[in-house]
């Protein structure tokens, strides 16, 4: 079993409180993402489990051991964890072998067992035939690759990774997310990855954590949970580009405030309140020429930008007094016609709304 | 659940912490603290009366005095030339720009007093070569100057000071973002308008930082007054200090002038880093430029070669003649002979190596330069270690220790130990080679801080976060990651150390004895005596060592570079 646990962990550097009362459970061989914008602790929370801070209150677990707490900490180097850094932290005067080999040759392992898994966590990430090269001669991917099979090597039982796949082109994101999911499964270590990249977070999470700028848990879930179900705006925003629309109740409906487009029903609990906020992903509607009456659950505007982004074309359009951006795929907006010019009229039929009572907190700090 | 086992116990951190502190507080404040106790109090008793009737007396006053002229003037001087080479090299389209640059770096190298020696031989009102040459030509009964005098001293320390200003002006010329002047010169501006309102304020804080080193170094520099004031009785501090404690033989009085002048030297040099610190932190932030870029040159068309042999000449006239000078003088049968093939020979050469005070005093100074660089070297890197990378409380108090070696001139380290090694704790190196050693530890610890701390920022803290992860110890990962890493700012220290201390003359001219003479304090001893052929000969010797050593040590540099990248 290695679970993590955090209960009512502080942290606080001088004067500045980074976190106030975390409590955090991840579970045995889970993949869990912290996901927050920078500076809002996540770090700090990784770097409380690898023991590199301690807490000023509260107890962390890792399995049955409590490896900090207010008064004991354990270092880090008792720890056993992995931990992948996102600068890589390849040691430069190691060349690949040497630095994959480190955690082995400081837990005394026998030399032909320690070369055996050495080569075997080179080749899992790729690097075989690269065993003798110095970390100058290899690219940032590679570099970061090192890093993984030298967190691998010593399977531990933990895996602690911090914005690892920043530093990458994209293309390479992309491929190393995979590749770490992969790993992932074939260990069955529980991983922590830490990240303000909400695509690398919904692709790798099985739970996600959405943390606050002042470091409080948001919501906890799967990755479908939290994006189709955000528990507030904050969360919504911080999942991915969303238009916040402000609703109002207008004959027992609720409308587009300023207009009577009307763009469906929200939950039940929302139902008495008199305003309310919708909020929509760019696809969570289709954009088309305006003809005729305006159906029920669409609304008009007018294009105020139109943006080709290769596969996609992106609208910015004004609704009443309100900026909701939607997108299209090319191909699509090409077959149907709809590439509407900045300044003219569209129809907009919503298909998926997101709402959230009016005086949802949290939504400003986005 | 079981719970952390280690409450506290005493880790490497707290080692680390704990002995560079001990280090610190021994070899460093402790001296400067019984300095600063021996001037204000007497018998327990804070006595301003006695610092007053110190600073009254004529004798200190007017070495206060010259120190102040000395180091005014030669500031100016140095820095002008300085800044003139510096802009040469950087700014103009001189012909041999990169060996120039090269060739300016010289000075540095030849030892200031062994300088100062050569210019006497050839200068002095008496006998001096040049002098007795041009009162022949123009049949003048008098001497048409005098080296020994203020103003010479001033000259003489220009001449190997300025590379002070010249490394951090031409530094900046070069570093200095172009596109500054190129839009004031698109705005209409001409090259003089650009050079007064843009070039010059931009790289103002380089330069005013350069004069400051050079005020700060020529305040308590002791070698060229010696060489050439005492004699005629000119006096600056570090010398009215070794005077007064040479006459007094040892005694407290004589003591006490010194700590209270040693005082005022380390009040000024801390005083005078300070804005040096303040100035580089406002100059480097205004005109870096991140990549590399080619500044406007000015073509010099017909002046590029008087320039160029005004350069050359410079060169020859402050390196060249004075190195041949000491080199033949040494050959001399006696002093005062005409340089003529038929005066010289190489039996100085070969009684220096005969001569107990000589083979003595080079054994000496090799022996306490390798060690006390290795040491300092050693300790400098722990040290640095704990001020940059560790995070424990009592550091604070490291930081501030950290700092005092670098306002430490030569003179006040000297009188220091002396206070701090006779006997006053139970120890008493006085009269040994330890305390001079002690006292080079204290000397060029900043260098070794300086060098170290540069080298470990470069090591970011998560390569060692790594290896901590990676289950190893605090003490494995010093040993295995952080050691390595550094290894080239600790072999840079030691030769930054080595060098200067192989000819140090300041420190151990207060802290010899009789089987204790450094190589430097043997060449001073040898003038005072009158010997001044077996001074020029040891001189000689310590040239042909020192430059042999910059040069082996620059070639292994470079290849300890190449190797890394």
């Amino acid at each position: 079993m290695s679970d993590i646990r955090f209960h009512s962990v502080r942290k606080t550097y001088g004067s500045k409180t980074v976190l106030q009362d975390l409590n955090l459970h991840i579970r045995s061989g889970e993949c869990f993402v912290l996901i927050g914008p920078s500076g809002c602790g996540k770090t700090v929370a990784l770097r409380l489990i690898a023991g590199f801070e301690t807490p000023d209150e509260g107890e962390i677990t890792i399995g049955e051991r409590v490896v900090a707490n207010a008064k004991h900490a354990l270092p880090p180097e008792e720890r056993r964890i992995g931990v992948v850094f996102q600068d890589y932290a390849v040691w430069p005067h190691m060349d690949v072998s040497e630095n994959v080999a480190y955690p082995l040759k400081m837990r005394k392992t026998e030399k032909a067992e320690s070369q055996r898994r050495t080569a075997d966590a080179v080749a899992q990430v790729d690097l075989a035939g690269y065993e003798r090269r110095l970390p100058s001669q290899l690219s940032g991917g590679q570099q970061q690759r090192v890093a993984l099979a030298r967190a691998l090597v010593a399977e531990p039982e933990v895996m602690l990774l911090d914005e690892p796949l920043t530093n990458l082109d994209a293309n390479l994101r992309e491929e190393m997310r995979f590749e770490i999911k992969d790993l992932q499964r074939k260990t069955g270590s529980t991983i922590l990855y830490v990240t303000h990249d909400h695509e690398v977070a919904l692709a790798i999470a099985d739970r996600i954590a959405v943390m606050d700028p002042k470091g409080n848990l948001r919501q906890i879930g799967t990755p479908e949970a939290v994006y189709e179900h955000p528990a507030d705006p904050f969360v919504c925003r911080f999942l991915g580009v969303s238009s916040f629309v402000e609703m109002e109740k207008k004959g027992g409906r609720f409308v587009i405030r300023g207009t009577d487009f009307s763009v469906g029903n929200p939950p039940a609990a929302l139902a008495d309140e008199s305003e309310a906020l919708a909020a929509f992903r760019p696809m969570d509607m289709t954009i088309s020429r305006p003809s005729g009456a305006i159906p029920e659950g669409s609304a008009e505007g007018v294009v105020e930008r139109t943006s080709l982004l290769g596969p996609i074309i992106d609208f910015r359009i004004l609704i009443g007094e309100q900026k909701v951006r939607c997108q299209i795929q090319t191909e699509e907006a090409v077959a149907r016609n709809v590439i509407i010019e900045e300044g003219s009229r569209c129809a907009l039929s919503f298909h998926d709304a997101k709402w959230f009572s009016a005086v949802a907190d949290g939504e400003e700090e986005a | 659940m079981d719970s952390p086992q280690r409450k506290f116990k005493l880790g490497t951190a707290e080692l680390l912490l704990a002995f560079s502190i001990l280090v610190l507080v021994v070899i460093v404040a402790v001296p400067v603290v019984l300095i600063i106790a021996t001037a204000f109090f007497e018998n327990g008793k804070l006595n301003v009366a006695a610092i007053m009737k110190v600073l009254r007396d004529p004798d200190t006053y007017m070495a206060l005095w010259n120190s102040i002229v000395i180091a005014t003037g030669t500031t100016i001087v140095a820095t002008t030339i300085g800044v003139f080479f510096a802009w040469l090299v950087a700014r103009t389209d001189l012909p041999f720009k990169k060996t120039m640059k090269a060739l300016f770096l010289v000075p540095f190298m030849l030892p200031s007093f062994i300088g100062a020696l050569a210019w006497k031989i050839l200068l002095s009102p008496r006998a001096g070569y040049i002098t007795k040459a041009i009162m022949a030509v123009f049949g003048l009964e008098k001497a048409p100057f005098d080296i020994m005098s203020i103003g010479g001293i001033v000259l003489i320390e220009s001449m190997y000071l300025f590379p002070f200003v010249f490394l951090q002006v031409a530094a900046a010329l070069e570093r200095m973002d172009p596109t500054l002047e190129e839009s004031a010169r698109i705005s209409g501006a001409g090259l003089l308008t650009i050079t007064r309102k843009i070039t010059l304020p931009l790289v103002m804080p380089s330069i005013l930082a350069g004069a400051l080193l050079i005020a700060l170094y020529s305040l308590a520099h002791f070698g060229v007054p010696a060489i050439l004031g005492t004699e005629k009785g000119i006096y600056n501090i570090p010398t009215k200090i070794y005077e007064r404690i040479y006459s007094s033989g040892g005694s407290m009085a004589g003591i006490k002038v010194g700590t209270v002048l040693s005082t005022i030297l380390v009040i000024s040099a801390a005083i005078i880093l300070k804005i040096q610190d303040l100035l580089l932190k406002k100059g480097q932030f205004q005109i870096i430029a991140g990549k590399s870029m080619r500044p406007v040159v000015l073509k010099l068309r017909g002046l590029k070669v008087p320039l160029l042999i005004v350069c050359i000449a410079y060169l020859t006239f402050t390196v060249v003649l004075p190195t041949v000078t000491i080199m033949l003088v040494g050959g001399l049968k006696t002093y005062g002979l005409p340089i003529a093939p038929q005066n010289l020979s190489f039996n100085n050469y070969i009684d220096l190596f005969k001569m107990k005070l000589t083979t003595d005093s080079i054994y000496n100074s090799l022996v306490l330069s390798v060690g006390a660089a290795f040491v300092t070297m050693l300790a400098g890197t722990m040290i640095s270690y704990v001020i940059v990378k560790m995070k424990v409380r009592g550091k604070f108090m490291l930081q501030f220790l950290g700092v005092l070696p670098f306002s430490l001139p030569g003179t006040v380290i000297a009188l220091g130990c002396i206070l701090t090694w006779s006997g006053r704790f139970g120890v008493n190196l006085y009269n040994t080679a330890w305390i001079i050693f002690v006292a080079y530890i204290a000397r060029y610890m900043a260098f070794s801080i300086k060098s170290n701390s540069a080298a470990l920022e470069q090591v970011s803290d998560s390569l060692e976060e790594a290896s901590r992860a990676c289950g190893a110890t605090h003490f494995q990962t010093l040993k295995n990651i952080v050691l390595p890493l550094v290894r080239p700012g600790m072999i840079s220290a030691f030769f930054l150390i080595f060098l200067p201390a192989l000819r140090e003359l300041t420190t151990s001219v207060l802290l010899y004895g009789p089987t204790t003479r450094t190589i430097g304090v043997a060449i001073y001893a040898l003038n005072e005596d009158g010997e001044t052929v077996r001074a020029a000969a040891l001189s000689t010797v310590a040239l042909v060592i020192i430059f042999t050593g910059e040069i082996v040590i620059r070639k292994f540099l470079a290849r300890l570079q190449r190797e890394d990248t």
